[in-house]
């Protein structure tokens, strides 16, 4: 499902992932947070989602929620028309903070998701091969993952929650504790994955510019309480890799309109 | 390296003036190590504690470390054991020796169960630790790609709180050696204990300190050994300390 | 936190619910009672004899004033080998770290000595001082001297490159720097080795009372396990246990009254 030629507004998709009133509220020993209200949200298949906001929002929350991490205080999720409850078979996670076991080399690291799906051997070294050739690392299959660069280990990530086939990619602001070079190479090269798997991404960041390069559509979060307030299409030609993004005047207008409506400071603060 | 051989030289040099009985010289304990190596007793003596030694380091292990990960993860299982494992943690288990002698003689088996319950509760400790302090990301990993709470346990929680089970052997050997040597004076006269004893009181000082000597020496392989382990199956640890920090 | 936020897979099923949890530990202290008491049927009174009897011969034991002079004896012993010990644990510890020259030379000797079970040297300590007071002060002594030593060095030679600097900075002399800056920054090593020290101390005091003496708490335990007067053992034991906890108890108070800006504790260097 190549998708690098398509120009103009995506086309309708269906729905595939609903999100339906979830709330998430916790106590502390001082004070209730309400880290979301009644979020509801439908996201369509193959498309990219990236959901943004200020620090605290409640975005990551969300995703983790989505994923099972967390459990909702309220609402559900739904995928494919079936409430989803306990492990997610079909979902594939990337951390903020990488995460690879480090008493596991990096092809070991790979086939985590695999083990859990109980695959021979054989099988599993197969599949955790092909998803580091997607982030062409198969050449540091057998290295101890604390040698690589911070780059390096999050493509890791990526192939992580590739190897297992995954209908839904999620992943949280994965680039945040990169430097800027890293993360602009990696934004291309996530664009392009998900031009060639066509995966439906949903994808967690504080970088505007980052969300109109990689999304179809971006939900707009603020914070205190958590909550979901527009949902924009971002209806820029792909594929974003051959053009300026930054200087596209369409992109610019988003931005500007995006950062004055979030209301976000200087400080990021929401 | 000067240092030693000069402390060596003095030492050597008092057995000129000063008698024998109070430190004896390099030359004498050097006489003495040879000759009871030579006739095996302390090959026997050495044998004999490494094997106690080893019994109960790891029946120790074994059930300091399980108990430990259950409490780390079970919140019942640590309100229900905590008052027990704080307890004997805080007593000076050494008072308990009596009491294995009643319940066991006087022979190995008391030896055993002391060593055991001697270093049983910091295992159980370091264990808890351990397992408590997973790092939430690794957690998230396990429950992110759909592993089972058994699969949890083997492949995250326990490779995760490694550093700590390892950290929690160190103190366990030393306390397991000090539990060795007091058994062996004094419930019969076993292992290197024993000869300590035996030595000591006959005024054997130079045969008595190659047998200080060589429980330093039993002491120092068991921790070298475990340092090699370390090196050799869990590298990561040393290589990722100062992110744990 | 949320109790929600756990591992899916994790303890959440088998939580307890809040008001519960401080309950726990008294009812299986109650219960551990109760079983102990009911064993005393079936038993031979000599295993483990019975908490009332325990409690029993405890008492007099304290008001037939057999275990008060053993107790002063042995708190006596304790307090002085062990001041003496940490005293000059601090002192070598500060000297080496200060020196690199002594540590140097010291260094060996001190490793080797750490690396004993102190317990072989009794017979030496005996041939060197006899079957007295003496001895058992001297074995204190030696027992609590090492880790002492070894983490107040680590503690002096720990001082971060960041105060080094700042002494630097400020033109502060050798010994000012000792004073003012090494030391007190190494207090947080000094104090864990004094935790160690004082169950050390105990302990030491305890195996040189079984040793080599005819008064003292060892004393007492030998010669009831020797003539299986379990009930009084235990009473013993349990002083003894009253002891090592209120050891810790009182470490803790001294440092959270002397030393409140210690965050946790600090790394133990044995």
């Amino acid at each position: 499902m190549d998708r690098g030629d398509r120009r103009g507004p995506p086309l309708r998709r269906q729905d595939v992932l609903d999100i339906e009133g979830v709330s998430h509220v916790y106590e502390t020993r001082h004070r209730r947070v309400e880290a979301l209200r009644e979020v509801s949200l439908s996201i369509r298949e193959g498309e990219f989602m990236s959901f943004v906001g200020p620090s605290g929002c409640g975005k990551t929350t969300l995703l983790r929620i989505i994923d099972g991490l967390t459990a909702q205080s309220a609402g559900r999720v739904v995928f494919r028309g079936v409430e989803l409850t306990g492990a997610r078979r079909d979902m594939g996670f990337v951390f903020q903070d990488i995460n690879l076991l480090p008493w596991r080399n990096v092809r070991q690291n790979v086939e985590i998701g695999l083990e859990a799906r109980r695959l021979p051997a054989a099988e599993r070294r197969q599949r955790a091969i092909e998803a580091l050739r997607m982030v062409d690392l198969e050449d540091v299959a057998e290295v101890p993952p604390y040698t690589l660069s911070g780059g390096m280990q999050q493509r890791v990530g990526v192939a992580r929650a590739l190897a297992i086939d995954p209908q839904v990619l999620l992943m949280d602001e994965p680039f945040g504790h990169l430097d800027n070079f890293t993360r602009e190479t990696l934004q291309i090269e996530i664009a392009r994955l998900w031009a060639k798997l066509g995966t439906t991404v949903v994808f967690v960041t504080h970088d505007v510019d980052e969300a109109i390069f990689l999304s179809d559509r971006i939900a707009l979060f603020r914070g205190r309480p958590g909550r979901l307030t527009r949902v924009i299409d971002v209806d820029l030609p792909r594929p974003r890799w051959e053009f300026n993004v930054r200087a596209h005047p369409r992109a610019i207008e988003m931005r500007e309109a995006i950062i004055e409506y979030l209301g976000v400071r200087a400080d990021g603060q929401g | 390296m000067a240092a030693v051989v000069a402390v060596l030289g003095l030492w050597q040099a008092s057995g000129l003036f000063m008698n024998p009985i109070f430190i004896s010289t390099p030359a004498a304990v050097l006489a003495a190590f040879v000759r009871i190596v030579a006739d095996g007793s302390l090959a026997q003596a050495f044998v004999s504690s490494l094997g106690e030694m080893a019994v109960g380091l790891s029946v120790a292990t074994a059930a300091g470390f399980a108990v430990g990960l259950a409490m780390g993860r079970l919140r019942l299982v640590e309100r229900l054991f905590d008052p027990f494992v704080s307890f004997f943690n805080a007593t000076p288990t050494i008072a308990l020796l009596p009491l294995m002698e009643i319940w066991f003689g006087t022979d190995v088996r008391a030896r055993v169960a002391f060593i055991v319950v001697i270093c049983v509760w910091t295992l159980v400790i370091n264990a808890l630790a351990g397992a408590r302090n997973v790092r939430r990301g690794y957690a998230d990993v396990g429950a992110a790609f759909g592993l089972g709470p058994l699969a949890t346990m083997w492949k995250i929680v326990i490779p995760a709180a490694m550093p700590y089970l390892l950290a929690g052997m160190r103190v366990a050997m030393a306390q397991a050696t000090v539990g060795m040597i007091l058994g062996g004076q004094e419930v019969g006269e076993s292992g290197l204990g024993g000869l300590t004893e035996a030595y000591g009181s006959f005024f054997q000082t130079d045969y008595l300190i190659a047998a200080i000597i060589t429980s330093t020496g039993l002491a120092m392989l068991l921790f070298g050994l475990l340092k090699l382990f370390q090196r050799r199956f869990y590298p990561w640890i040393a290589a990722t300390a100062a992110a744990r920090r | 936190m949320t109790i929600a936020a756990g591992p899916v897979g994790g303890g959440r099923r088998l939580r307890p619910a809040r008001w519960l949890e401080p309950l726990l530990p008294i009812a299986a202290v109650a219960a551990m009672l109760g079983a102990w008491q009911w064993s005393g049927r079936y038993l031979n009174p000599i295993l483990i004899s019975t908490p009332t009897e325990v409690g029993r011969d405890l008492v007099e034991l304290v008001a037939r004033g057999v275990i008060l002079e053993p107790l002063a004896e042995s708190l006596e012993e304790m307090v002085v080998g062990g001041l003496a010990g940490i005293a000059a644990g601090i002192a070598i510890g500060v000297v080496m770290g200060r020196y690199q020259v002594v540590e140097k030379v010291l260094s060996p000797f001190v490793n080797f000595f750490n690396a004993t079970p102190l317990v072989v040297i009794i017979p030496l300590v005996i041939i060197w001082v006899g079957i007295s007071q003496k001895a058992r002060l001297l074995f204190v002594f030696l027992i609590v001297l090492w880790p002492v030593l070894l983490n107040t060095l680590a503690g002096i030679r720990n001082v971060s490159r960041g105060y080094v600097d700042l002494g630097a900075a400020f033109g502060l002399t050798e010994a000012q720097m000792l004073w003012k800056v090494s030391l007190p920054a190494a207090v947080p090593y000094i104090l864990a080795g004094a935790r160690v020290a004082a169950g050390l101390a105990i302990i030491g005091m305890i195996v040189s009372e079984m040793e080599i003496s005819l008064t003292g708490l060892g004393y007492l335990l030998i010669t009831y396990g020797n003539s299986f007067l379990t009930g009084r053992l235990l009473a013993v034991v349990l002083v003894a246990s009253l002891f090592g906890v209120g050891n810790v108890l009182l470490l803790r108070w001294v440092q959270a009254a002397f030393f409140p800006w210690i965050i946790g504790s600090a790394a133990d260097q044995r």
